[in-house]
Protein backbone atom coordinates (compact mmCIF):
# COMPACT_ATOMS: atom_id res chain seq x y z
CA UNK A 1 0.00 0.00 0.00
CA UNK A 2 0.98 3.35 -0.84
CA UNK A 3 2.73 5.55 2.15
CA UNK A 4 0.29 8.66 1.37
CA UNK A 5 -2.84 5.82 2.22
CA UNK A 6 -1.20 4.12 4.96
CA UNK A 7 -0.53 7.08 7.20
CA UNK A 8 -4.21 8.52 7.34
CA UNK A 9 -5.02 4.64 7.67
CA UNK A 10 -3.18 3.60 10.79
CA UNK A 11 -4.36 7.76 12.40
CA UNK A 12 -8.21 6.17 11.54
CA UNK A 13 -7.36 2.89 13.49
CA UNK A 14 -5.43 4.88 16.38
CA UNK A 15 -9.05 6.90 16.78
CA UNK A 16 -11.06 3.80 16.59
CA UNK A 17 -9.03 2.15 19.10
CA UNK A 18 -9.34 4.71 21.78
CA UNK A 19 -13.11 4.74 21.20
CA UNK A 20 -13.19 1.26 21.64
CA UNK A 21 -10.70 1.46 25.04
CA UNK A 22 -13.44 4.33 26.02
CA UNK A 23 -16.28 1.53 26.07
CA UNK A 24 -15.15 -1.84 26.85
CA UNK A 25 -14.42 -3.10 30.51
CA UNK A 26 -16.33 -4.63 32.86
CA UNK A 27 -19.12 -1.73 32.72
CA UNK A 28 -19.91 -1.83 28.68
CA UNK A 29 -20.76 1.50 27.59
CA UNK A 30 -21.55 1.66 23.70
CA UNK A 31 -18.99 3.50 21.83
CA UNK A 32 -21.66 5.87 20.74
CA UNK A 33 -22.55 6.59 24.21
CA UNK A 34 -19.15 6.80 24.82
CA UNK A 35 -18.22 9.80 22.39
CA UNK A 36 -21.62 11.45 24.30
CA UNK A 37 -19.87 11.25 27.43
CA UNK A 38 -16.68 12.55 26.33
CA UNK A 39 -18.34 15.70 24.34
CA UNK A 40 -21.34 16.51 25.89
CA UNK A 41 -20.68 16.72 29.33
CA UNK A 42 -24.04 14.14 30.60
CA UNK A 43 -23.72 10.83 31.60
CA UNK A 44 -23.23 10.55 35.36
CA UNK A 45 -21.42 7.55 36.32
CA UNK A 46 -20.56 6.59 32.71
CA UNK A 47 -18.92 9.91 31.95
CA UNK A 48 -17.44 8.95 35.59
CA UNK A 49 -15.65 6.07 34.79
CA UNK A 50 -14.52 7.15 31.52
CA UNK A 51 -13.07 10.47 32.23
CA UNK A 52 -11.38 9.22 35.40
CA UNK A 53 -10.96 5.52 34.50
CA UNK A 54 -10.37 4.82 30.93
CA UNK A 55 -9.30 7.97 28.93
CA UNK A 56 -6.26 7.91 31.29
CA UNK A 57 -5.45 5.10 30.78
CA UNK A 58 -5.95 5.24 27.36
CA UNK A 59 -3.81 7.78 26.96
CA UNK A 60 -1.55 7.15 29.17
CA UNK A 61 -1.13 2.84 27.14
CA UNK A 62 -0.99 5.35 23.60
CA UNK A 63 1.56 7.31 24.75
CA UNK A 64 3.96 4.76 25.98
CA UNK A 65 3.45 2.72 22.85
CA UNK A 66 4.13 5.50 20.62
CA UNK A 67 7.52 6.14 22.66
CA UNK A 68 8.63 2.65 22.76
CA UNK A 69 8.51 1.66 18.78
CA UNK A 70 9.86 5.39 18.23
CA UNK A 71 13.29 4.58 20.70
CA UNK A 72 13.14 1.28 18.95
CA UNK A 73 13.10 2.82 15.16
CA UNK A 74 15.55 5.70 16.16
CA UNK A 75 18.15 2.51 17.76
CA UNK A 76 17.49 0.43 14.80
CA UNK A 77 18.63 3.23 12.60
CA UNK A 78 21.56 4.19 14.81
CA UNK A 79 22.91 0.93 15.37
CA UNK A 80 22.15 -0.59 11.93
CA UNK A 81 20.74 -3.99 13.43
CA UNK A 82 17.33 -4.55 12.87
CA UNK A 83 17.22 -6.45 16.71
CA UNK A 84 17.80 -3.54 18.13
CA UNK A 85 14.93 -2.48 20.66
CA UNK A 86 13.77 0.26 23.44
CA UNK A 87 16.31 -1.88 26.12
CA UNK A 88 19.04 -2.99 24.14
CA UNK A 89 21.02 -0.40 25.34
CA UNK A 90 20.59 -0.77 28.79
CA UNK A 91 19.01 2.60 29.69
CA UNK A 92 15.85 1.26 30.53
CA UNK A 93 18.37 -1.73 32.51
CA UNK A 94 19.19 1.51 34.45
CA UNK A 95 16.18 3.14 34.97
CA UNK A 96 14.20 -0.14 35.48
CA UNK A 97 16.77 -1.34 38.54
CA UNK A 98 17.23 1.99 40.24
CA UNK A 99 13.26 2.52 40.31
CA UNK A 100 12.94 -1.27 42.15
CA UNK A 101 15.89 -0.17 44.49
CA UNK A 102 13.81 3.00 45.12
CA UNK A 103 10.76 0.69 45.59
CA UNK A 104 12.34 -1.35 48.20
CA UNK A 105 13.87 1.81 49.92
CA UNK A 106 9.81 2.51 50.46
CA UNK A 107 10.06 5.59 47.88
CA UNK A 108 7.35 6.23 44.91
CA UNK A 109 6.21 9.44 42.86
CA UNK A 110 8.76 11.93 42.19
CA UNK A 111 11.46 10.31 44.07
CA UNK A 112 10.98 6.65 41.78
CA UNK A 113 11.02 8.84 38.81
CA UNK A 114 14.11 10.24 40.26
CA UNK A 115 16.01 7.23 40.79
CA UNK A 116 14.66 6.29 37.42
CA UNK A 117 16.00 9.19 35.83
CA UNK A 118 19.49 8.67 37.45
CA UNK A 119 19.82 5.45 36.50
CA UNK A 120 19.05 5.49 32.80
CA UNK A 121 21.44 8.64 33.33
CA UNK A 122 24.68 6.44 34.25
CA UNK A 123 24.11 3.94 31.66
CA UNK A 124 23.99 6.35 28.99
CA UNK A 125 27.44 8.11 30.43
CA UNK A 126 28.81 4.21 30.51
CA UNK A 127 27.27 4.12 26.28
CA UNK A 128 29.17 7.70 25.66
CA UNK A 129 32.19 6.89 27.63
CA UNK A 130 32.74 3.43 25.65
CA UNK A 131 30.93 4.06 22.30
CA UNK A 132 32.61 7.41 21.67
CA UNK A 133 36.15 7.46 19.50
CA UNK A 134 36.11 10.26 17.40
CA UNK A 135 32.25 9.99 16.85
CA UNK A 136 29.92 7.52 18.34
CA UNK A 137 30.39 3.81 17.34
CA UNK A 138 27.54 1.26 16.12
CA UNK A 139 29.17 -1.81 17.23
CA UNK A 140 30.80 -0.23 20.56
CA UNK A 141 28.00 1.31 21.74
CA UNK A 142 25.80 -2.47 20.62
CA UNK A 143 28.37 -4.32 22.91
CA UNK A 144 28.46 -2.22 25.67
CA UNK A 145 24.57 -1.99 25.86
CA UNK A 146 24.05 -5.51 25.41
CA UNK A 147 26.74 -5.83 28.86
CA UNK A 148 25.27 -3.07 30.79
CA UNK A 149 22.09 -4.47 29.84
CA UNK A 150 22.83 -7.82 31.69
CA UNK A 151 24.85 -5.96 34.25
CA UNK A 152 21.63 -4.29 35.24
CA UNK A 153 19.87 -7.46 34.58
CA UNK A 154 21.92 -9.51 37.11
CA UNK A 155 21.07 -6.25 39.63
CA UNK A 156 17.52 -6.83 39.44
CA UNK A 157 17.60 -10.31 40.06
CA UNK A 158 19.38 -9.77 43.50
CA UNK A 159 16.95 -6.83 44.22
CA UNK A 160 13.70 -9.60 43.62
CA UNK A 161 15.71 -12.37 45.57
CA UNK A 162 16.43 -9.95 48.25
CA UNK A 163 12.81 -8.09 48.91
CA UNK A 164 10.29 -8.52 50.89
CA UNK A 165 7.03 -10.02 49.87
CA UNK A 166 5.08 -7.28 50.57
CA UNK A 167 6.49 -4.82 47.68
CA UNK A 168 7.41 -8.13 45.35
CA UNK A 169 3.98 -8.46 43.59
CA UNK A 170 4.31 -4.63 42.24
CA UNK A 171 8.10 -5.20 41.31
CA UNK A 172 7.20 -8.24 39.22
CA UNK A 173 4.16 -6.96 37.42
CA UNK A 174 6.37 -3.41 36.75
CA UNK A 175 8.88 -5.56 35.36
CA UNK A 176 6.70 -7.06 32.74
CA UNK A 177 5.36 -3.52 32.16
CA UNK A 178 2.16 -2.39 33.93
CA UNK A 179 -0.68 0.22 32.61
CA UNK A 180 -2.72 0.07 35.65
CA UNK A 181 -0.56 2.13 38.24
CA UNK A 182 -0.73 4.95 36.05
CA UNK A 183 -1.53 8.16 37.53
CA UNK A 184 -4.88 9.99 36.09
CA UNK A 185 -2.65 13.55 36.82
CA UNK A 186 -0.06 12.60 34.87
CA UNK A 187 -1.58 10.18 31.70
CA UNK A 188 -1.40 13.04 29.19
CA UNK A 189 2.42 13.32 30.34
CA UNK A 190 3.32 10.10 27.88
CA UNK A 191 1.16 11.12 24.59
CA UNK A 192 2.31 14.66 24.86
CA UNK A 193 6.28 13.40 25.11
CA UNK A 194 5.63 11.48 21.83
CA UNK A 195 4.24 14.39 19.78
CA UNK A 196 7.12 16.36 21.08
CA UNK A 197 10.07 13.57 20.45
CA UNK A 198 8.36 12.47 16.93
CA UNK A 199 9.06 16.68 16.14
CA UNK A 200 12.37 16.60 17.13
CA UNK A 201 13.18 13.25 15.28
CA UNK A 202 11.23 14.04 12.28
CA UNK A 203 14.25 16.38 10.92
CA UNK A 204 16.70 13.85 11.17
CA UNK A 205 14.68 11.21 9.18
CA UNK A 206 16.20 11.93 5.71
CA UNK A 207 20.41 11.20 7.63
CA UNK A 208 19.00 8.17 8.73
CA UNK A 209 17.80 6.16 5.26
CA UNK A 210 21.20 7.88 3.85
CA UNK A 211 23.16 6.25 6.92
CA UNK A 212 21.29 3.17 5.69
CA UNK A 213 23.63 3.47 2.73
CA UNK A 214 27.03 3.23 4.68
CA UNK A 215 28.81 6.28 6.51
CA UNK A 216 31.07 7.33 3.62
CA UNK A 217 27.75 7.55 1.38
CA UNK A 218 25.97 9.16 4.11
CA UNK A 219 28.98 11.87 4.79
CA UNK A 220 29.06 12.61 1.23
CA UNK A 221 25.65 13.48 0.72
CA UNK A 222 26.20 16.11 3.09
CA UNK A 223 24.90 13.90 6.30
CA UNK A 224 26.82 15.35 9.55
CA UNK A 225 26.63 11.39 10.72
CA UNK A 226 28.60 12.12 14.02
CA UNK A 227 26.12 14.88 14.65
CA UNK A 228 22.77 12.75 13.80
CA UNK A 229 24.05 9.66 15.92
CA UNK A 230 24.55 11.64 19.02
CA UNK A 231 21.20 13.27 18.69
CA UNK A 232 19.30 9.83 17.83
CA UNK A 233 21.46 8.15 21.11
CA UNK A 234 20.07 11.12 23.21
CA UNK A 235 16.59 11.37 22.05
CA UNK A 236 15.77 7.36 21.83
CA UNK A 237 17.53 7.48 25.52
CA UNK A 238 15.22 10.57 26.81
CA UNK A 239 12.22 8.53 24.90
CA UNK A 240 12.79 5.01 26.64
CA UNK A 241 12.87 6.39 29.80
CA UNK A 242 9.87 8.09 29.78
CA UNK A 243 8.09 5.16 28.99
CA UNK A 244 9.79 2.96 31.41
CA UNK A 245 9.36 5.37 33.99
CA UNK A 246 5.68 5.43 33.19
CA UNK A 247 4.59 1.83 32.33
CA UNK A 248 7.48 -0.33 33.31
CA UNK A 249 9.32 -2.46 30.66
CA UNK A 250 7.12 -3.52 28.19
CA UNK A 251 8.55 -5.72 25.95
CA UNK A 252 8.34 -6.08 21.66
CA UNK A 253 6.23 -2.97 20.57
CA UNK A 254 9.40 -1.17 20.09
CA UNK A 255 10.93 -3.91 18.30
CA UNK A 256 8.15 -5.35 16.54
CA UNK A 257 6.64 -2.19 15.52
CA UNK A 258 9.13 -0.39 13.22
CA UNK A 259 9.81 -3.43 11.10
CA UNK A 260 5.75 -4.24 10.25
CA UNK A 261 5.39 -1.11 9.32
CA UNK A 262 8.55 -1.31 6.98
CA UNK A 263 7.07 -4.55 5.68
CA UNK A 264 4.01 -3.07 5.14
CA UNK A 265 5.91 -0.63 2.68
CA UNK A 266 6.83 2.69 5.03
CA UNK A 267 10.70 2.23 4.48
CA UNK A 268 11.66 5.46 4.64
CA UNK A 269 12.28 7.38 8.21
CA UNK A 270 9.97 10.68 7.29
CA UNK A 271 6.81 8.31 7.21
CA UNK A 272 8.42 5.50 9.32
CA UNK A 273 8.55 7.65 12.26
CA UNK A 274 5.36 9.09 12.57
CA UNK A 275 3.84 5.73 11.16
CA UNK A 276 5.65 4.07 14.33
CA UNK A 277 3.99 6.95 16.70
CA UNK A 278 0.46 5.96 15.34
CA UNK A 279 1.01 2.02 15.53
CA UNK A 280 3.05 1.59 18.31
CA UNK A 281 0.45 3.70 20.29
CA UNK A 282 -2.27 1.42 18.48
CA UNK A 283 -0.67 -1.30 19.37
CA UNK A 284 -0.30 -0.91 23.54
CA UNK A 285 -3.64 0.20 23.90
CA UNK A 286 -5.31 -2.67 22.26
CA UNK A 287 -2.81 -4.70 24.22
CA UNK A 288 -3.85 -2.94 27.41
CA UNK A 289 -7.20 -3.39 26.34
CA UNK A 290 -7.24 -7.06 25.91
CA UNK A 291 -5.08 -6.89 29.02
CA UNK A 292 -7.96 -5.67 31.35
CA UNK A 293 -10.93 -7.20 29.76
CA UNK A 294 -9.84 -10.75 28.60
CA UNK A 295 -9.47 -12.26 32.07
CA UNK A 296 -11.38 -9.73 34.04
CA UNK A 297 -11.58 -8.85 36.72
CA UNK A 298 -7.91 -10.05 36.84
CA UNK A 299 -5.80 -8.05 35.12
CA UNK A 300 -3.00 -9.86 32.35
CA UNK A 301 0.72 -8.02 32.23
CA UNK A 302 0.14 -5.81 29.28
CA UNK A 303 4.43 -7.09 27.76
CA UNK A 304 2.85 -10.40 27.82
CA UNK A 305 -0.41 -9.39 25.47
CA UNK A 306 1.47 -7.17 23.02
CA UNK A 307 4.02 -10.16 22.51
CA UNK A 308 0.64 -12.20 21.91
CA UNK A 309 -0.77 -10.01 19.49
CA UNK A 310 2.48 -8.61 17.33
CA UNK A 311 3.90 -11.80 16.96
CA UNK A 312 1.52 -13.11 14.70
CA UNK A 313 1.24 -9.58 12.84
CA UNK A 314 4.50 -9.31 12.63
CA UNK A 315 5.32 -13.44 11.10
CA UNK A 316 2.58 -13.05 8.99
CA UNK A 317 3.68 -9.89 6.91
CA UNK A 318 6.99 -11.46 6.60
CA UNK A 319 5.86 -14.44 5.47
CA UNK A 320 4.14 -12.33 2.83
CA UNK A 321 6.98 -10.02 1.51
CA UNK A 322 8.36 -11.14 -1.51
CA UNK A 323 10.30 -8.13 -2.77
CA UNK B 1 33.49 23.62 -10.86
CA UNK B 2 37.06 23.69 -10.46
CA UNK B 3 38.85 21.15 -8.27
CA UNK B 4 42.26 22.07 -6.93
CA UNK B 5 45.12 21.11 -4.36
CA UNK B 6 47.69 23.72 -2.60
CA UNK B 7 50.49 21.84 -1.38
CA UNK B 8 48.23 18.87 -0.40
CA UNK B 9 49.89 16.42 1.82
CA UNK B 10 47.58 13.65 3.16
CA UNK B 11 49.32 11.01 4.90
CA UNK B 12 47.78 7.52 6.80
CA UNK B 13 48.80 5.08 9.33
CA UNK B 14 52.16 7.33 9.66
CA UNK B 15 52.91 6.45 5.97
CA UNK B 16 52.71 9.79 3.47
CA UNK B 17 49.79 9.55 0.37
CA UNK B 18 51.05 12.77 -1.11
CA UNK B 19 53.30 15.31 -0.41
CA UNK B 20 52.88 19.25 -1.61
CA UNK B 21 50.21 18.02 -4.16
CA UNK B 22 49.23 20.99 -6.60
CA UNK B 23 46.87 19.93 -8.60
CA UNK B 24 44.02 22.01 -10.86
CA UNK B 25 41.19 19.88 -11.76
CA UNK B 26 39.53 21.49 -15.02
CA UNK B 27 35.70 21.67 -15.54
CA UNK B 28 35.03 18.76 -17.99
CA UNK B 29 38.19 16.99 -17.37
CA UNK B 30 38.45 13.06 -16.53
CA UNK B 31 41.46 12.03 -14.17
CA UNK B 32 42.08 8.74 -12.87
CA UNK B 33 44.44 8.43 -9.81
CA UNK B 34 46.70 5.22 -10.34
CA UNK B 35 49.18 3.19 -7.90
CA UNK B 36 49.56 0.26 -6.01
CA UNK B 37 47.01 -1.38 -4.13
CA UNK B 38 47.35 0.19 -0.26
CA UNK B 39 49.40 3.49 -1.31
CA UNK B 40 46.16 5.44 -0.52
CA UNK B 41 43.92 5.65 -3.40
CA UNK B 42 40.85 6.17 -1.65
CA UNK B 43 42.32 8.09 1.10
CA UNK B 44 43.39 10.87 -1.09
CA UNK B 45 39.70 10.80 -2.98
CA UNK B 46 38.03 10.97 0.49
CA UNK B 47 40.68 13.94 1.01
CA UNK B 48 39.80 15.53 -2.16
CA UNK B 49 36.04 14.32 -1.22
CA UNK B 50 36.05 16.83 1.78
CA UNK B 51 35.84 13.72 4.15
CA UNK B 52 39.11 13.72 5.33
CA UNK B 53 41.21 16.24 6.67
CA UNK B 54 44.33 16.81 5.12
CA UNK B 55 47.87 16.58 6.70
CA UNK B 56 48.92 19.77 5.35
CA UNK B 57 48.03 22.25 2.58
CA UNK B 58 44.30 22.44 1.29
CA UNK B 59 41.87 21.71 -0.96
CA UNK B 60 39.81 24.18 -2.99
CA UNK B 61 36.69 24.28 -4.72
CA UNK B 62 36.47 26.76 -6.76
CA UNK B 63 38.64 28.60 -4.92
CA UNK B 64 37.04 28.08 -1.61
CA UNK B 65 38.81 26.20 0.90
CA UNK B 66 36.73 22.67 1.08
CA UNK B 67 36.93 22.60 4.79
CA UNK B 68 35.04 25.89 5.05
CA UNK B 69 32.80 24.70 2.85
CA UNK B 70 29.16 23.84 4.55
CA UNK B 71 28.25 19.74 3.91
CA UNK B 72 25.34 20.85 2.37
CA UNK B 73 26.69 22.99 0.14
CA UNK B 74 29.08 20.86 -0.79
CA UNK B 75 27.35 18.03 -1.58
CA UNK B 76 25.16 19.88 -4.16
CA UNK B 77 28.19 20.17 -6.65
CA UNK B 78 30.39 17.25 -5.59
CA UNK B 79 29.36 13.87 -5.27
CA UNK B 80 31.42 10.86 -3.88
CA UNK B 81 31.08 7.00 -5.06
CA UNK B 82 32.04 4.68 -2.27
CA UNK B 83 34.11 1.84 -3.16
CA UNK B 84 31.28 -0.61 -1.49
CA UNK B 85 27.51 -0.52 -1.99
CA UNK B 86 26.46 -1.01 1.52
CA UNK B 87 22.82 -1.43 0.91
CA UNK B 88 19.96 -0.78 3.46
CA UNK B 89 18.38 -4.10 3.02
CA UNK B 90 15.01 -2.79 2.94
CA UNK B 91 14.97 0.09 0.69
CA UNK B 92 14.07 -0.17 -3.09
CA UNK B 93 16.24 1.20 -6.15
CA UNK B 94 13.66 3.78 -6.52
CA UNK B 95 14.65 4.95 -2.95
CA UNK B 96 18.62 4.37 -3.38
CA UNK B 97 17.88 7.00 -6.28
CA UNK B 98 16.29 9.19 -4.83
CA UNK B 99 18.96 9.75 -2.18
CA UNK B 100 20.85 11.12 -4.17
CA UNK B 101 18.45 14.50 -4.03
CA UNK B 102 19.09 14.97 -0.40
CA UNK B 103 21.29 17.62 -0.41
CA UNK B 104 18.80 19.50 -2.76
CA UNK B 105 15.96 18.74 -0.07
CA UNK B 106 15.83 20.93 3.29
CA UNK B 107 14.41 18.69 6.03
CA UNK B 108 10.91 19.85 5.96
CA UNK B 109 10.45 20.18 2.38
CA UNK B 110 9.16 16.49 0.02
CA UNK B 111 10.47 15.38 -2.61
CA UNK B 112 8.32 16.96 -5.65
CA UNK B 113 7.79 15.51 -9.04
CA UNK B 114 11.14 17.07 -10.28
CA UNK B 115 12.91 14.81 -7.61
CA UNK B 116 11.13 11.89 -8.29
CA UNK B 117 11.67 12.15 -12.44
CA UNK B 118 15.47 12.72 -12.07
CA UNK B 119 15.40 9.77 -9.88
CA UNK B 120 13.61 7.74 -12.45
CA UNK B 121 15.50 9.44 -15.72
CA UNK B 122 18.93 8.83 -13.68
CA UNK B 123 17.86 4.52 -13.20
CA UNK B 124 16.71 4.28 -16.79
CA UNK B 125 20.18 5.90 -17.87
CA UNK B 126 21.87 3.34 -15.96
CA UNK B 127 20.12 0.71 -17.44
CA UNK B 128 17.95 -0.44 -14.50
CA UNK B 129 14.91 0.72 -15.76
CA UNK B 130 11.68 -2.03 -14.49
CA UNK B 131 13.97 -2.75 -11.44
CA UNK B 132 12.21 0.20 -9.39
CA UNK B 133 10.34 -1.37 -6.80
CA UNK B 134 13.48 -4.45 -6.47
CA UNK B 135 14.99 -4.36 -2.97
CA UNK B 136 18.32 -3.13 -3.78
CA UNK B 137 19.99 -5.76 -1.80
CA UNK B 138 18.77 -8.38 -4.37
CA UNK B 139 20.43 -6.81 -6.79
CA UNK B 140 23.98 -8.39 -8.63
CA UNK B 141 27.36 -6.84 -7.88
CA UNK B 142 27.29 -4.67 -11.27
CA UNK B 143 23.81 -3.69 -11.04
CA UNK B 144 24.48 -2.11 -7.58
CA UNK B 145 27.17 -0.36 -8.99
CA UNK B 146 24.74 0.87 -11.51
CA UNK B 147 22.63 1.78 -9.09
CA UNK B 148 25.12 4.22 -7.11
CA UNK B 149 25.55 5.53 -10.36
CA UNK B 150 22.03 6.70 -10.35
CA UNK B 151 22.05 8.23 -6.93
CA UNK B 152 24.76 10.45 -8.29
CA UNK B 153 23.49 11.11 -11.25
CA UNK B 154 20.55 12.17 -9.62
CA UNK B 155 22.56 14.33 -6.83
CA UNK B 156 23.08 16.42 -9.97
CA UNK B 157 26.55 17.17 -9.26
CA UNK B 158 28.80 19.10 -11.95
CA UNK B 159 31.84 17.07 -10.25
CA UNK B 160 32.20 13.46 -9.70
CA UNK B 161 34.65 11.14 -7.35
CA UNK B 162 34.75 7.81 -8.05
CA UNK B 163 36.19 4.97 -5.90
CA UNK B 164 36.73 1.93 -8.38
CA UNK B 165 33.87 2.34 -10.44
CA UNK B 166 34.51 -0.74 -12.49
CA UNK B 167 35.37 -3.08 -9.53
CA UNK B 168 33.23 -6.46 -9.35
CA UNK B 169 32.24 -5.71 -12.94
CA UNK B 170 33.08 -8.02 -15.68
CA UNK B 171 34.85 -6.71 -19.11
CA UNK B 172 31.49 -5.65 -20.76
CA UNK B 173 30.29 -4.20 -18.11
CA UNK B 174 33.48 -2.00 -17.10
CA UNK B 175 33.43 -0.73 -20.50
CA UNK B 176 28.97 -0.02 -20.45
CA UNK B 177 29.72 1.51 -17.35
CA UNK B 178 32.74 4.09 -18.05
CA UNK B 179 31.37 4.83 -21.48
CA UNK B 180 27.97 6.14 -19.67
CA UNK B 181 30.50 8.02 -17.40
CA UNK B 182 32.36 9.90 -20.39
CA UNK B 183 28.87 10.05 -22.37
CA UNK B 184 27.90 13.21 -19.38
CA UNK B 185 30.88 15.18 -21.28
CA UNK B 186 30.06 18.15 -19.14
CA UNK B 187 30.91 16.50 -16.00
CA UNK B 188 33.98 16.17 -14.14
CA UNK B 189 35.08 12.65 -13.13
CA UNK B 190 38.19 11.66 -11.03
CA UNK B 191 38.23 8.02 -10.13
CA UNK B 192 40.75 5.54 -9.02
CA UNK B 193 40.98 2.43 -11.53
CA UNK B 194 42.87 -0.57 -11.10
CA UNK B 195 43.01 -1.33 -14.82
CA UNK B 196 45.40 1.16 -16.48
CA UNK B 197 44.78 0.50 -19.97
CA UNK B 198 40.91 1.53 -18.62
CA UNK B 199 42.60 4.62 -17.52
CA UNK B 200 44.40 5.75 -20.48
CA UNK B 201 41.07 4.92 -22.71
CA UNK B 202 38.90 6.81 -20.77
CA UNK B 203 40.58 9.65 -18.98
CA UNK B 204 42.14 12.77 -20.00
CA UNK B 205 44.87 12.98 -16.99
CA UNK B 206 46.43 10.74 -14.82
CA UNK B 207 47.37 11.24 -11.00
CA UNK B 208 50.43 8.91 -10.23
CA UNK B 209 50.87 7.97 -6.53
CA UNK B 210 54.59 6.32 -5.94
CA UNK B 211 54.33 5.73 -2.43
CA UNK B 212 56.56 7.67 -0.03
CA UNK B 213 54.40 10.95 -0.59
CA UNK B 214 55.94 10.79 -4.36
CA UNK B 215 53.46 12.13 -6.88
CA UNK B 216 53.10 13.65 -10.10
CA UNK B 217 49.92 14.46 -12.14
CA UNK B 218 49.56 15.53 -15.86
CA UNK B 219 48.17 14.32 -19.13
CA UNK B 220 47.89 10.53 -20.43
CA UNK B 221 49.74 11.24 -23.21
CA UNK B 222 52.35 12.67 -21.57
CA UNK B 223 52.09 11.21 -18.18
CA UNK B 224 51.90 7.02 -18.81
CA UNK B 225 54.74 4.66 -20.51
CA UNK B 226 56.09 1.47 -19.80
CA UNK B 227 59.06 2.96 -17.87
CA UNK B 228 56.92 5.16 -15.66
CA UNK B 229 54.09 2.33 -15.22
CA UNK B 230 57.35 0.06 -14.52
CA UNK B 231 58.47 2.05 -11.53
CA UNK B 232 54.74 2.66 -10.34
CA UNK B 233 53.64 -0.76 -10.28
CA UNK B 234 57.17 -1.93 -8.86
CA UNK B 235 56.84 -4.89 -11.37
CA UNK B 236 58.09 -4.76 -15.01
CA UNK B 237 55.75 -3.40 -17.65
CA UNK B 238 55.80 -3.47 -21.58
CA UNK B 239 53.57 -1.66 -24.09
CA UNK B 240 52.34 -2.43 -27.58
CA UNK B 241 51.31 0.13 -29.57
CA UNK B 242 47.22 -0.74 -31.27
CA UNK B 243 45.02 1.46 -33.43
CA UNK B 244 43.47 1.94 -30.40
CA UNK B 245 46.55 3.11 -28.81
CA UNK B 246 48.46 1.80 -26.62
CA UNK B 247 48.37 -0.93 -24.44
CA UNK B 248 50.03 -1.79 -21.25
CA UNK B 249 50.70 -5.59 -19.92
CA UNK B 250 52.65 -6.99 -16.99
CA UNK B 251 55.73 -9.00 -18.42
Amino acid sequence: MRPALLLPLLAVVACAGFLLALAAGSQGIEPARAWQALTDGAGGLEREVILNLRLPRALAAFGVGALLALAGALLQALLRNPLADPFVLGISGGAGAMALLAMLAGLSGIWLAGAGLGGAALSLTVLLLLGWRGGLLPHRLLLAGVILSSAWGALVTLILALAPDAPLRGMVFWLMGDLSGVDPAHAATPPLAAALALLLAWPLARGFDALGQGDVAARALGVAVGRLRAAALLLAAVVTTLAVLAAGSIGFVGLVTPHVLRLAGLRRHRVLLPGCVLAGGTLLLLADLAARTVAAPRQLPVGAVTAALGAPIFLWLLARDRR
Amino acid sequence: MTLATRKLSVSIAGRDVCRDLDLTVEPGSRWSILGVNGVGKTTLLSTLAGLRPAQGGEVLLDGRPLDETPARDRAQRLGLMAQEDRDDPEATVREVALLGRLPHLAWWQAETGRDEALARYAIEAVGLAGLEERRAATLSGGERRRLALAALLAQEVPLLLLDEPTSHLDMHQQIALLDLLVGWSERTLVMTLHEVNLAARYCSHVLLLFGDGQCCAGPVADMLSAEVLTRLYRHPVAAIDTPHGSHYFPV
